[in-house]
């Protein structure tokens, strides 16, 4: 892959030289370089398939909502009140400093918080003790619909 | 040198020729006569003029006689040309250009003089001096009424003085001279020969109507005798002469056949410098010319130079690259965007960093749609800075006055 950068951005990349020269034709570019990295054009900048990932789980984790929301739908789902949530915090290991702040953050963000963000530990606390995949609290948090929190046939058998 | 007989000698030599642009010299020496086109010499010392003349004088010198009585024709002699007369004896004047008082001064100075000896007259609003010679000599301040009435008639034939420019202009018409009927200058106005004629109908039922050429006389009454199962119809008759002849038209001036032609004047034979013998061939080159600093626009002009700016229909489609990608503007033109928003917060920014100029979306709700447009001039560079679009259109538009 050939990429075109003006000082230190990377501002096109196209797989022949020759296809990137043609479309370069009225930008402004200091370098063309050879690369063989692959990069795509994320959001307006030319990212790796790695840093595209990681801007799409930074974007996800973006997603929130309500208390009432979350609290709702996993009643809906799987029965779980929120004293069994609480339950759950509480077996929360505290051992060292770091868990034991973990521990109180979390019990804090099930008392306090009035939105829940999917990239909050608390929510990956809870998915993995209930056994929800990533994919379905990523399309939870999403489209808010509860039924992804549902058992799948494997958990019920 | 026996230089008596060589002028003699040389006389008779060019008393017999009516070569008038060929010279006979004597040589001094052999006595035969030498012939030496004139128009070889330098026209500095020696114009085109058949009269002119070269020869010996007395003490053998050469001399140059340069024909001083009389003129081809008295100035300001109209003249019809089907070509154009690169003579600067000829001014053109269909032009209307301004002509310099200071190198045409013999036709100045007479159109000043008769000018301050005329007398008065109004016609057609326009306000002029006639003159004992005939002359119908106005004012500067008339310029624009004259231009006006040339430009609707086809005529007007007045002479313009302007006297503290010292220049004047020509009169003009687009159709020809006529003998003289009232007096020399004055327009005639068309006129056909009326054409009429009567015919006879009979009024069925009280109503009749006629307009324009037409018109009905009443000759007497007759009760109306319905019945007897036949219909009366009421009929309309129209004259429209232009059925006949594609000669008749709506609104158009009489006109005769004709031969399309310039008008020159002759403005006389004069000593003139170099820079002088062209000043009326500069002055009909540069009518209707652009000033430098566009100030002497008409509308139509104003319009189309405002119009060279606009977008064209040409355009070329580029690649949208990185937020923050720098293009350069193949020609003055306008740099066009549409969007649509993937998700809220949307925007799209087009910056020409170096005139300052810049043109920015407002945020943009999911699915919305962004489009916009920044003119630019040739070279000249533009950043696009964008976030959370999909582009559907980035291009460079040519401005109308680009190829």
């Amino acid at each position: 892959m050939f990429i075109a950068k003006n000082e230190d951005l990377i501002i096109l990349a196209k797989e022949t030289r020759e296809e990137l020269e043609q479309q370069l034709q009225f930008m402004v570019y200091t370098s063309i370089e050879e690369t063989d990295v692959e990069y795509e054009l994320y959001n307006g900048e030319y990212l790796t398939v790695a840093e595209i990932a990681q801007k799409e789980r930074e974007k996800k984790d973006m997603l929130f909502l309500t208390r009432g929301d979350v609290f709702t739908a996993l009643m809906k789902a799987r029965m779980v009140t929120r004293a069994n949530l609480k339950a759950m915090v509480e077996q929360m290991p505290e051992e060292t400093e770091e868990e034991q702040i973990a521990k109180e953050c979390a019990l804090i963000a099930l008392e306090e918080a009035l939105n829940f963000h999917r990239g909050h530990a608390l929510v990956n606390i809870i998915g993995a003790e209930l056994g929800i995949s990533s994919e379905n609290l990523d399309l939870f948090f999403e489209t808010n619909d509860y039924t992804y929190l549902l058992p799948t046939e494997i958990e019920e058998n | 040198m026996d230089n008596t007989k060589n002028i003699k000698d040389f006389s008779t030599i060019t008393s017999m020729s009516d070569e008038s642009y060929i010279l006979g010299v004597g040589d001094a020496n052999v006595g035969n006569g030498v012939k030496i086109k004139l128009d070889s010499l330098n026209n500095n010392l020696i114009s085109q003029n058949p009269n002119n003349m070269i020869g010996l004088d007395s003490e053998g010198k050469l001399f140059i006689d340069k024909h001083a009585g009389g003129s081809l024709f008295p100035l300001l002699t109209p003249i019809w040309s089907d070509h154009l007369i690169n003579d600067m004896r000829y001014l053109r004047a269909d032009t209307f250009s301004w002509q310099d008082g200071e190198v045409y001064s013999s036709v100045y100075d007479k159109l000043k003089e008769e000018y301050d000896n005329g007398f008065e007259e109004t016609e057609g609003g326009i306000t002029f001096r006639r003159t004992a010679n005939s002359f119908k000599i106005a004012d500067v301040s008339q310029e624009q009424a004259i231009m006006s009435k040339y430009n609707s008639g086809g005529i007007a034939w007045y002479y313009i003085l302007d006297v503290p420019n010292k220049c004047f202009k020509l009169p003009r018409t687009k159709f020809g001279f006529k003998g003289l009927r009232s007096n020399v200058g004055n327009n005639i106005a068309e006129s056909l020969p009326n054409i009429t004629g009567d015919f006879s109908f009979t009024e069925i039922g009280g109503s009749y109507s006629a307009n324009g050429a037409f018109t009905v006389s009443s000759e007497g009454t007759a009760p109306y005798a319905g019945g007897g199962g036949l219909a009366n119809t009421a009929r309309h008759g129209y004259f429209d002469a232009s059925r006949v002849s594609s000669t008749y038209q709506n609104n158009a001036p009489v006109q005769e056949r004709g031969t399309q032609m310039y008008l020159y004047f002759y403005v006389g034979e004069y000593e003139q410098t170099a820079i002088e013998q062209t000043a009326g061939l500069n002055a009909e080159l540069f009518n209707s010319k652009v000033d430098l600093d566009a100030s002497n626009l008409n509308a139509d002009g104003k319009s189309y130079v405002s119009g060279l700016g606009m977008p064209s229909g040409r355009y070329i489609n580029l690649t949208l690259g990185a937020s923050g990608s720098t293009y350069t503007a193949p020609a003055n033109g306008w740099f066009v965007f549409n969007a649509t928003a993937t998700t809220n917060g949307s925007w799209f920014n087009l910056a020409s960093t170096s005139k300052g100029a810049t043109v920015t979306t407002p945020y943009c709700t999911t699915g919305g749609g962004m489009s916009g447009s920044i003119p630019v001039i040739k070279s000249s560079e533009v950043v696009v800075f964008y976030g959370n679009i999909t582009n559907s259109r980035f291009s460079f538009i040519y401005a109308e006055g680009e190829q």
